[in-house]
Formats: C-alpha cells, structure tokens, sequence
C-alpha cells in the first residue's frame, strides 16, 4: 500500500512537472513559442523525465539491493544465537524467518526468539520502504529543481528528450539478446551441477535412462541411471516419423499451390492449411492421445500387431499433421521466389509442366527446401504437448514405431512438474536435456536460416 | 561448316503420341499428388474439429433432477438464530439427504442407500445453501428445486456409457431403476451447463468449468501484452529505423530471428531458473506466466514490426524531414501511425500464439490445482490450454467431454482475435 | 474562411535593389562509402533568383540539392567535405541542428509525396512542429496563405479535411510545394519536381516557381533543359560529380565555354 502510495506520488509530480515545464518555457519567452529553440511539449517532458528517471532508476536498484542486506542482517543475528549455523541451513532459517512474516497463521504458533526475528525482520523492512520512500521523493524534488532551472529559450530540450528515448528503444533492442544470453546461461549453469553429479559422458553415451530411481538416496546419480541415448533415440524416432508425414504432404501442397492452383482456389487452400498451423498443440496432444494412439494400437490388433497404446507412431502422426503447414508455406514461398524465367525456358523447349517442376524448379529452390525442412525438424524436436500427452515416459532404445518411447521434451517436463530440488539430479537433468535440446536446435536453425537467406539473395 | 547433322540431331524429337500420351500421364499424376496432398491435409484438419466438436458440444448441456427440499428448521436453524453465519453452517448436506430419501423406493437399506446417493451431485447442498441465504423466509417450507446429476448419470443420460451390475460399467443396474423411475416421474430434463462458465477447476466433474482458467489466461495474457506491446515497438523501431548496419545490430538480428524458432519450452527453463530462482516470482502465477511468455512472443513481434515499418515509404520520411522534422519527429508523427495496422495485426497473431502455448507454463507450475477464479496476478492460477492438459489427463468420461469443451472454448478464442486481425489488416491495408 | 491577408514575419533584408548572396558553396564533395559521388563544387546563389541544376542522370546535381538542406545526413554511409555558407553560417559546422536548417531551407522532392492526412494536417504539420502558431486562427491564417501561395485555394478550400493523396499528381505536387512554404523556409530546393507530372500540370509548377521567387530563393533540379530555360536565371551543369559550368541562364544555354555543356545541352551526351 505504501508502495502504491509513492508510486502514485511519483507519477503525479511527473504529471505535474509536464506541465510546469509547458508553462515555464513558454513563460520565459512571454507566450510566443516560435522564439523557443524545442516546442514547450518537449521542455515539459524534459522535467517529467528529469522528476522521473532518478527516482524509478534509484528505486529499481534499492529494490533490487534491500532483500539481501536484510536477509544478511537477520542472518547475523541468527548466527549470533546460533553460532554453529552455516550454508543451506543458515538459508532455510531466513526464510523461515520471511515466510512467518507473511504467514499470519504459521506466526501465531511459532516460538518466542522467533517472534522477535520476525519483529526485527519487519521492522528492518518498514525502515527500508521509509528510507527508499523518503530518498525517492528527495530525487523527485531535486529533479524537478534542476529540470525547472535549465528551462531557458535556447535549450535544447528536443534533444535530450529524444536521446532519452533512444537509449530506451536500444534498451529495448537489448532485451532480445538478454533473453538469449539468459536462456544459455541458466542452462549452462544449472546443467554443470548436473553434471557435478553425473559425468557429461555418461550423460551423453549412456544406454540407461531412469532418472526416478536415482530419488532414492542409497543410489546416487552416478548410478548410470541418467544415460539419455534411449531418451535421444526416442526423440529421433519420433521426429523421423512426424518428418515422413510432414515432408511429401506438405512439399506436393506447396508445389500444387504454388504452380498449379487457381488463384481462388489457393485463397481459401492455404488459409485452411494455415489453420493446422494455428491450433494450440495441447489440442493435437488432446487429439493424439484420446483418438489417433486408440485408433493406431486397435488397427494394429486386427492386423496381429502389436502396437503400444502410446506408440511413437501415433505420435508422431499427429506431429506430422502439427507439421504440414511449416513445410507447406515455407516451401511455398521458396518455390515463388524461382525466377518466372526459368520457367519460361523449361517450358519454352517444350517441357510439361510436371517436368520443368521436377528437372528445373525444385532443383533450383533445392536450398531453400532443404532450409525449410530443417526448420521443421527443429519445430519437431523441441515440441512438447504432443508427446508429453501421447507418447511414453519410459525410456526404451527401440527403432520400432509401434513401440512407446519417450523424448527430450518429455522428459523434460516430467522431471520438472512436481516438486522442485534444485539439488537433485533429477531435476537438474532437465537442464541438461534443455542444453542439449537448446543447442541443436539452435544448431538446425542457424544453418537453416543461412541456408534460406543465402537461397534469397541469390533470387533478389 | 557443318557437313552432315549429328544422327540424333537429324531423327528429330520423339513426338510420338505413345511418348507424348506418357508424358502428359505423368504430368496428371504429378498434379493427382499435389491435390491429394492438400486434400489429405484438410482432411486431417475435418477430423480434429469433427472430433473435437462432437465429443464436446454434449458438455454444454447437463442433466438436472427435480428434488423436494423440505428446509427443515430443526436441521438448519434450531436455535432460531437466523443470523447470516449460522445460516451458512448449517448442516445442508443432512437437510439434502433428508429430501432424497423421500425419492428412494420403499425398503432401502442404509447399506443400499449409498447408490442412491451417488446419482446425485454433492454439490446440491450449495445450491440450497444459496436458497436458503438468498431467502431465509423459505425455511420451514418445502421447495423444488434442480439439482445437478452426478457426473455418471449425466453420461449415461448422453448414451455415453450403461449400466451393469458386473463391475463393468461406474453405474449399476440399481442406480439405472432408480434413474428411469426418476425420468418417468417427469424428475429429469437436460439444462444449459451453467457451471461450465461459471467454475473454476474441481475433482468433481459436474462442479468443474473454465472461469477460473480463462481469469487466469487474461490476467497472464494482459501482463504479456504490456510487456511485449511497448518493448517491441520500441525494439522494432530502433532495428530498423535508426541502427547503423554493425556487426553489432548484425548480432541482433540473427539473434531475433534464431530466438523465434527455440522451442518454447526452453523458454520454461529459463522462466524456472531466472524468473523463479533469482527473482523469487511466485510460482505458478500470472506475472511469471505473462513475463515468460512475453519473451517467447517478443522475437515475433520484433519481426512482424519491422516488416510493417519497412513498408512504409521512404518517400513519407523525406517529405517529414523535409519540412524539418527531427528523425524521432519524423517516425513518431508519421511512420509509425502508418505502420501501426500491419504492428497490432502481428502483435494481435503474436497474442494468439501465446493464447494456444502451454509447455513453458507447465514448467514454471501453471499446472497447479486451482478451485477458485484467481483475482490477482500473484495468486496461483492456471489457464485454459493448461486446464485442457490437466482434464485430458482425468478417467472420467465426463472429463473427456468437458476436454473437448474447453478446447472449443479456446478455439473460440483464437478464431476471435484472428479475425480481428483478419479485419484490421483489411481495413488499413494500403498499397502505396 | 474569410478572406484574409496574411502577415508572417517579414524578411529582414528586402532585397530585389542588391542582389546578396544567399548561400556559397565552398569545395563540397560527396562520399558514399569510399565512392566520391561529387567533387570539389564551389558556387555561390543569389537571393530571389531561381538556379537550375542540370546534367546527365549520376552526375551529382540530387546529391549536391540534398547537401544544402543536409538530406544526406539520412543516408548511412554518407559523408559531406568542404562547406556551405548560408547568410555567413556553415550549416555543416557541429552547433547548426539540420532540423533547424530544414526549417528555413524547404525540400520538394521529384515524387508528390504528400502525407497520407489531410490536405489541412499537410500543410500544418510543419508551422506545428516548428511551433509557428498558437492558436487555431492563426493555423488556418497560415494554412490558407500557404495554399494560395502555391496556387491550390481555390481547387481544395472545400475539401481541406479530405486526404491529400486523393489529389491529382500535379495538385499533389503544389501541395508539397504549400507544405514546404508553410514554415517559411528562406531557401526552396525542388529536386525534379515535374519528372511525375503531366505537361498542363508542369505549366503550373513552372508558373508558380516563377511567383514563388519573389520570396524565396530557388534550387531546382532538372532533366528538361526548356524547363531549365523557362523557369532560372542561373544553371548550372554538372557532370560526373564535378560542377562543369556556371552561370546566367542565356549564356550557358548560347555561349557554353565548356565543349561538355554545348555537347549536353545539344543533346550529345546524357
């Protein structure tokens, strides 16, 4: 509520500082704003950010910084009661400490000392929102000072308006290479402790993948439980499969659309395909578990196979279906980008449509459709709701399609539901297979995106 | 000087008609191929929604009993209190079980009564609890009001499953008698399944719904659409209108469109380690939700932006600059109110993606168990795609149905925003 | 809107009598890159009169145009020597801001390119931007003065609020002629304004530069040598990213000294 009362606080004097600043500039040179060097929209924005920058900027970082000096504080009294207490326990003690102060019911039964470390500990905190609030409003007023004193006809308050918001938009551009640079160092680190319990070897050449049992504590990780060959395996089949559907249907559409298709036939044709694109793939998983793995494993029985109820064939039959459309538009594009005079020389020699298509358009467009596929094989791999809804958990080695296998994104995500240990290995596998799952499809996107820009230029 | 032509040169082209007849053969196949190919696609697509559809249009109906409450004041209010709370207390399961047996034919053991019980929904209690709160006046009297049927009868009623007194079947002969006296009694009739809008999640299939899951989807879509909205605007602006062509905006650019293509649940991984881990989010709540998937769409809308941007005119930018406009003048007045249609059409496409996306949510706890309507972005919710996974998951058939329901009601979702987008873009395309 | 006269600043030097220098260009080159698009130009323009830049297409006359409002600024990579004077003033030294100097020297480029508003919001963008006016009277004031000027009144004064893109190309062309008057800029550059236009709609431009140079000093380049004849005093030819020749019309059109001007202006080379 405090905090809500200072923002509001802050807010209302940039408001107010807009337009004060208006006024002021068009005060100093008596109304007539063609003798001011920036509009006076531009000095009121001057102030607001001058009223607003320091203290947002100032509260950002205290709120980044007071949660750790607290908690070293209540750790130094923890520690004056307790001398022995160190590392993960003197950790667990503090928060014990964090959740009593939000827990009202958990507080009324806790012990007395404990009462008084909560009561320091709010107390800590009540003093850091004051100071924050009170050194927030002292920036608000020295701002709003300094802004109010630099208004003068001459000042270039464009100027410094616009590079404020040039550096916000570079910020802005910024948060992109963030994202990635967050994503490969979490990965990397919490995957090096998963691999200060399971050597990357064994990790990544193992034949033995049962994670659960490495839970119980006389079998530690190291037990050769964690070898994710059967989980790759199983990742590779899947895909392979989904690829066998996806590949011809999605390659002739675009080939159809692109080179045979009426004009009105494509505006409703690649519309429909482009809905496959569009459903939520929890639905696919829906569909995949409730209607294709019963119809495949009840087909199989009546022709004396037999097929496991989550058999990789149903799903990567769905996946394949989730697929279509990828290979469909990208391939489409590709094939209109092959110049219409290639064509006219295919056909000109008296070359059948199918034949210029065979012998000139798709080996001209071979890079591009290559690019595409790729594209679609990394889509393939990192999906996850069709087989953590339809396929299999266990791990088996098999190249058997009627058989259930399992994949780098289920595991994945079995490993991760759940209750959380970010000391166990078995939750830090998931980070493992995250590392493995980011790098090769980052691998097969690099080499495809060059692949297909390359194809481009050579078009352009 | 060529003398004499080649031999082959001088035979000519094979024009025979068997050649030719051939070849055009090909040619009709080749075309047959491409048309099955789109056709088997489409194919594909009818059978997801037929069977979508028709295992879940049945859910929005649900069957009602007609029971006769006698609001005994012994069993609510003995004391005559009448104040709210000892009205809320009171022992409705008892003042319910007491107008059921009144149903039950004569003889019912106290061993044969629970069958009887179970065709009816536990959750009448509440609706007589809201009667009675609603209306205190009504205690002492005796009123009729309908009841939701358990979820097995509800089935049974759809032709979904039987009876049997083998174990086969969840309802036994027995229930099925009392159900059919019941119908021929005129006790039953087929409702609108209000609840199904009205609930959040429950264990209890008849008592479940999607309010709470769809609360939880606008509540984590709203904070991802504050996000990524400004930041990719300002993102896309800067890439394409001002960055000078480095090797650093190279990186950027490659970066961008890599990011768009890392599967999304990477995107969970990092939402657990970062948002979770470092910055102490809560778990399994709409601002981590929102924060997560505002980076997973953010690429897109980058890109979408900076191909609207880029199809503004240079010539509008001139003219701009031409009367003195400063560059940030120049796209804040003009370019970027132009680009704006093509921006939201991405951004609203970007949105849907997020809508149907539920594995980084699952990593980072939106898979949680939640019976009430979430009311704040920190309090544990789940949404829609997530309640679809987590009902697909349940036996009962009765889920199933409801699945296939909250996938329509998804579905809805996302035709809506496409065709906003749909319209939009054709509102303000222009050709220029 | 009634019939008004309208009073903007008037110029402080009013010349006609002396004819002063407005701007002088000393040594300007152009790079793109490692390119040298133009080379070592010195000329110096007259107030109130109307120069011509003529020459065969590449041989530099847009890009030197584009150095004088410092357009060139917009395109990566390229870098402008030498200096240009204006009323004494480098415009390419580091305290001159080229908004500021696109305020008094205004651009009209070779495609109409009007904003996709209306034919009011054309006009006032600029006095807005450069906070000219403050009040809604005097906006009008301005907007009916710049239209006037440019020959458009009476064809739009009913239809100010309809979009300027629904203009024809020679009215959208005045248009951005209004637009670049409307701030009152000292300088007018015209890069090609007729290449789009049709003959009639040309007789109009051609006209209203003629009025226009009584107020402002004009740099327009041209492909047309008649235009060229028609509508300057000065011309001056460019070839090969070298100024080749200067001087009064006239002369340059019957006694070039250079034999490239003569070849060009005959029809030789271009």
């Amino acid at each position: 509520m405090n905090n809500f009362i200072l923002i509001a606080t802050v807010l209302a004097s940039t408001a107010l500082a807009y337009h004060y600043g208006r006024r002021r500039a068009l005060g100093v040179v008596g109304g007539k704003p063609r003798d001011l060097h920036s509009l006076p929209g531009y000095h009121g924005a001057y102030m607001a950010l001058w009223c607003l920058l320091p203290a947002a900027i100032f509260v950002a970082i205290w709120i980044a910084i007071e949660p750790t000096v607290v908690r070293q504080i209540i750790a130094g009294s923890l520690v004056q009661a307790q001398p022995g207490l160190t590392g993960n326990a003197l950790d667990l003690a503090v928060n014990e400490i964090h959740s009593l102060s939000i827990n009202a019911f958990a507080y009324s039964s806790a012990s007395a000392e404990k009462k008084a470390l909560v009561a320091r500990y709010q107390e800590l905190q009540g003093i850091g929102t004051a100071a924050m609030a009170t050194i927030a409003l002292v920036l608000v007023a020295a701002g709003l000072f300094y802004g109010s004193k630099s208004i003068a006809p001459r000042m270039r308050a464009r100027q410094a308006v616009e590079r404020v918001i040039m550096w916000t938009m570079v910020g802005c551009a910024t948060i992109a290479i963030l994202t990635t640079i967050g994503i490969i160092m979490s990965l990397l680190f919490e995957a090096m402790r998963f691999f200060q319990f399971v050597s990357p070897i064994d990790f990544l050449f193992g034949l033995q993948w049962s994670p659960q049992i490495a839970m119980r504590s006389d079998q530690v990780g190291s037990s050769g439980a964690f070898g994710a060959v059967p989980v790759f395996a199983g990742t590779l089949l899947i895909t392979a499969i989904s690829m066998a559907v996806a590949v011809p249907i999605g390659l002739m559409s675009a080939i159809y659309m692109a080179e045979y298709s009426s004009k009105k036939f494509r505006s409703w044709a690649k519309p429909l395909l482009e809905i496959l694109a569009g459903v939520p793939t929890v639905v696919y998983g829906f569909f995949a578990a409730l209607t294709v793995a019963p119809f495949v494993r009840d087909t199989g029985h009546a022709i004396g196979l037999n097929v496991a109820s989550e058999s990789a064939l149903a799903a990567g039959l769905v996946m394949g279906i989730m697929i279509i459309p990828f290979v469909s538009s990208l391939s489409d594009d590709v094939i209109n980008a092959v110049p219409q005079s290639l064509r006219d020389g295919a056909y000109a020699m008296g070359a059948t449509k199918s034949e210029t298509i065979r012998q000139v358009i798709i080996p001209a467009a071979f890079p591009g459709i290559v690019g595409s596929i790729m594209l679609a094989v990394s889509r393939a791999i990192g999906e996850t709701m069709i087989v953590v809804m339809a396929a299999g958990m266990a791990a088996n080695l098999t190249a058997n399609p009627f058989a259930a296998v399992t994949t780098v994104t289920v595991q994945i995500v079995t490993l991760l539901i759940g209750d959380q240990e970010f000391d166990s290995p078995k939750t830090l596998a998931a980070f493992a297979l995250g590392l493995v799952l980011f790098v090769v499809t980052l691998i097969l996107n690099i080499i495809a995106l060059t692949v297909v820009r390359r194809y481009r230029e050579q078009y352009d | 000087m060529i003398n004499a032509l080649p031999t082959a040169v001088a035979r000519g082209p094979n024009l025979s008609k068997d050649r030719i007849k051939k070849r055009y053969a090909a040619e009709a196949r080749y075309k047959f191929y491409g048309l099955a190919a789109i056709s088997v696609a489409i194919l594909f697509l009818a059978i997801l929604l037929v069977t979508i559809v028709g295992k879940g249009y049945s859910a929005f109906v649900q069957t009602a009993i007609a029971i006769d409450v006698n609001l005994d004041k012994s069993l609510i209010d003995s004391d005559n209190k009448g104040d709210v709370e000892t009205l809320t207390q009171a022992d409705y399961r008892a003042v319910v079980r007491a107008s059921l047996r009144n149903l039950f034919p004569a003889g019912v053991t106290r061993g044969q009564e629970r069958d009887y019980f179970s065709v009816f929904s536990e959750s009448a209690q509440y609706d007589v609890q809201k009667l009675v709160l609603n209306n205190p006046s009504l205690i002492g009297t005796t009123q009729r009001i309908w009841v939701k049927s358990a979820p097995d009868i509800d089935m049974l009623r759809k032709g979904y499953v039987g009876a049997a007194d083998d174990g086969s079947q969840r309802l036994n002969l027995t229930q099925k008698a009392f159900y059919d006296k019941l119908v021929a009694d005129g006790r039953v009739r087929t409702q609108f399944n209000t609840t199904f809008f009205t609930a959040a999640d429950s264990r209890e299939a008849e008592q479940a719904g999607v309010l709470g899951a769809i609360m939880g989807t606008f509540m984590t879509l709203a904070v991802t659409l504050i996000l990524v909205l400004p930041i990719g605007i300002a993102a896309a602006v800067y890439l394409e209108e001002f960055a000078p062509k480095n090797r650093w905006t190279d990186l950027i650019e490659v970066n961008i469109n890599n990011l768009a293509a890392v599967p999304s649940i990477v995107f969970g991984l990092l939402g657990v380690a970062v948002l979770l881990q470092w910055f102490g989010m809560p778990r399994s709540a709409p601002i981590a939700g929102g924060v997560v998937l505002a980076l997973l769409v953010l690429p897109t809308i980058i890109i979408a932006g900076r191909s609207a941007l880029k199809a503004v005119p240079p010539s509008i930018r001139e003219a701009a600059l031409g009367v003195g406009a400063s560059r940030l003048q120049t796209i804040g007045h003009h370019v970027l109110p132009l680009a704006m249609p093509g921006i939201l059409t991405g951004t609203i496409i970007g949105m849907a993606h997020a809508l149907g996306e539920s594995a980084p949510l699952l990593m980072i706890g939106m898979v949680a168990f939640v019976v009430d309507v979430p009311t704040s972005l920190t309090h544990a919710s789940t949404v829609l795609p997530v309640q679809i996974f987590l009902w697909a998951d349940a036996p009962e058939r009765a889920f199933e149905e409801r699945t296939s329901a909250a996938i329509m009601v998804l579905l809805v979702f996302l035709i809506m925003m496409n065709l906003v987008a749909i319209l939009l873009r054709k509102k303000f395309e222009r050709r220029w | 809107m009634a019939e008004i006269n309208v009073t903007l600043p008037p110029r402080e030097s009013t010349p006609a009598a002396a004819s002063k220098i407005k701007l002088s260009a000393r040594n300007v080159g152009v790079f793109y890159g490692a390119a040298n698009a133009l080379r070592d130009v010195n000329m110096d323009f007259e107030e109130n009169q109307v120069i011509s830049l003529i020459g065969p297409s590449g041989c530099g006359k847009s890009t030197f145009l584009r150095c004088i409002n410092r357009m060139n600024d917009t395109i990566p990579g390229c870098r402008v020597v030498g200096s240009i004077n204006m009323d004494g003033t480098n415009i390419y030294s580091a305290d001159i801001d080229p908004v500021e100097l696109r305020a008094r020297v205004g651009m009209v480029f070779q495609k109409p390119n009007p904003f996709p508003k209306s034919i009011y919001d054309n006009i006032a963008y600029g006095p807005r931007i450069h906070g000219m006016v403050s009040t809604k009277t005097e906006m009008d004031e301005v907007v009916e003065w710049a239209l006037r000027s440019a020959g458009l009144w009476e064809e739009v004064k009913d239809r100010l609020l309809q979009p300027g893109t629904g203009l024809s190309g020679g009215q959208q062309q005045r248009l951005c002629i209004a637009r670049a008057i409307a701030v009152h800029p000292e300088v007018i550059l015209m890069d090609e304004p007729c290449s789009a236009l049709d003959p009639i709609a040309t007789a109009k431009v051609e006209e209203l530069i003629d009025e226009l140079r009584q107020t402002f000093t004009i740099i327009i380049v041209t492909h047309s040598m008649q235009q060229a004849a028609r509508v300057s005093q000065r011309t001056a030819f460019f070839h090969m990213g070298n100024l080749v020749e200067e001087g009064p019309t006239d002369v340059i059109f019957t006694k070039p000294k250079d034999q490239r001007t003569g070849a060009y202006i005959t029809g030789r080379i271009g």
